[in-house]
């Protein structure tokens, strides 16, 4: 178990660098726009009409709201997939221009 | 060197990708043409928009809840989510003539408790603070806004299927019409002191064409006449685009403006179709856009620039991309026929406009009741246009 939760911590902290590291940002992205969504902050995007999601919540509260959810929204879906196919491509252009053999000191 | 390496790899990578991602984005958005639009019966996405509307007209808490919210921030609001709703139940109760036992009463709810409010309250009551400020010009104060959209309500109600009490409503807010028009030189009658609306006219026009359909009054002189002095006097030099709103010497307050003009244009083809297209093509010109099969609009063209208000909405810098003018361009869109157009506003609507569904009913986070009305009425508007066409029975 703590072998497993361990892979996973330094998957997440791979270098962005890296197809692992790039896939894990994506992961991120797509965690964090389930959890704002769970949350039912989408509700408060009507602050783009202008209009306060309820009275029980402050027109800024709600505004902020709002706005992380667009955030989150944008990085799923905008910005991971881009991450992933990233991820993808990285390992291909890698071999277009493979690391330069280390020459032995004289 | 292997770090630079790693580096300008992962951007190319990335580089890619987006190259790649980014023009495929909209395809995951557009929806089939069929789920907007139908030349009889009512699309699914207007049917689904329709039982939202429906809904809060018919439980009393959830109408209240939504338009304190609006009313918050616009009293506006809440006068043309009733405008934009009973619009498009006109239109829905010709698309669907078997439905019309359902549609009719809601229409009637909405009139009714709109005018109950007006007489209890006058109609500052629909209007912003201001309205209560300085004097209007002309004394006393009425809102050409709220006369001719409540004259335009009832007609559509009475081109539906004629309600004899209104029909000396409609004639008593006509002849109010007219007479406000009348007493300035130019025809313009003020919404706001010393505001006057192309928005408003152009409602006016339409309402006044459709008391001469109803009652077989004659008022195509005088709509002549108002857009003759339009075309001279009311339009912007640069870009041939009618202002959006004037004074009552007639200058120009607003230039052209996208949330202006896309209805204006729409509402202007029930009275002068060549000149209405030809300022859609315009419109289209000056502030459509698309890029990557998304579509919006700005509200303003690159010659005028004028100041963030309600009716603009949230404006995204860099593309200008105007929250109010891409909803009303969809009412553009749809009423030219404008499918490209169309599509590309509806792709946006589906990307940028958060939709909600529950229990067959849809709404927009991004939106309010007045603008979900409105997109409905995107959705369904034509067969009252055609009605409008018809002679005096």
């Amino acid at each position: 178990m703590k072998t497993a939760l361990q892979k996973g911590w330094r998957w997440l902290n791979a270098p962005w660098s890296t197809p692992a590291g790039l896939a894990a940002r994506a992961l991120v992205l797509l965690l964090s726009l389930a959890l704002v969504h769970a949350l039912g902050w989408r509700e408060h995007t009507t602050f783009l009409s202008g209009t306060p999601t309820t009275a029980a919540i402050g027109r800024a509260t709600a505004a902020v709201l709002g706005l992380l959810y667009i955030l989150a929204y944008l990085g799923a879906v905008v910005l991971a997939p881009i991450l992933l196919l990233a991820s993808a491509l990285l390992p291909a252009l890698r071999r277009l221009w493979p690391r330069q053999p280390t020459l032995p000191k004289p | 060197m292997a770090r630079l390496r790693n580096a300008v790899l992962s951007l190319a990578a990335l580089t890619l990708a987006a190259a790649v991602w980014l023009p495929c984005l909209h395809l995951f958005f557009t929806p089939p043409a069929a789920l907007w639009h139908s030349t009889s019966g009512l699309p699914p996405r207007a049917r689904e928009l329709a039982e939202r509307q429906l809904h809060l007209w018919t439980e009393a808490g959830s109408r209240r809840q939504e338009i304190e919210r609006m009313r918050r921030s616009n009293a506006e609001w809440d006068f043309m989510g009733r405008t934009f709703l009973v619009w498009s139940l006109a239109e829905m109760a010709l698309r669907e003539p078997a439905e019309q036992a359902r549609y009719l009463p809601v229409m009637d709810t909405i009139i009714t408790e709109t005018l109950r409010l007006e007489r209890e309250h006058g109609q500052a009551f629909f209007l912003m603070s201001y309205a209560r400020g300085p004097a209007y010009v002309e004394q006393p104060m009425r809102s050409l806004f709220v006369d001719g959209e409540i004259a335009l309500m009832l007609a559509a109600r009475r081109l539906v299927a004629e309600q004899a009490e209104y029909r000396p409503l409609l004639r008593a807010r006509v002849a109010v019409l007219l007479e406000r028009m009348q007493r300035n030189p130019r025809l313009i009658a003020e919404s706001y002191p010393d505001e006057c609306w192309l928005f408003d006219h152009a409602v006016a026009l339409v309402a006044l064409r459709a008391a001469d359909r109803l009652d077989g009054s004659d008022h195509a002189a005088f709509i002549r006449t108002w857009l003759d002095g339009a075309k001279k006097n009311l339009t912007d030099p640069v870009t041939g685009l009618l202002h959006s709103s004037f004074n009552t010497k007639g200058a120009a307050r607003d230039g052209p403006e996208g949330s202006t003009i896309w209805m204006a244009a729409h509402l202007l083809r029930a009275v002068d179709a060549d000149f209405a297209r030809d300022q859609y093509r315009r419109a289209r010109r000056e502030l459509g856009r698309t890029l990557f099969g998304f579509g919006w609009s700005r509200e303003w063209p690159r010659t005028w620039r004028g100041p963030l208000d309600v009716d603009s909405g949230l404006v995204i810098p860099v593309v200008d991309a105007s929250v109010g003018a891409s909803g009303m361009a969809l009412i553009g869109a749809s009423s030219f026929g404008d499918a490209a157009y169309l599509r590309a506003l509806q792709t946006s609507l589906e990307f940028a406009a958060f939709p909600i569904r529950a229990h067959g009913q849809l709404k927009y986070g991004a939106s309010n009741q007045v603008g979900d009305a409105a997109l409905l009425y995107a959705c369904v508007l034509g067969p009252l246009w055609e009605r409008l066409q018809e002679p005096h029975p």
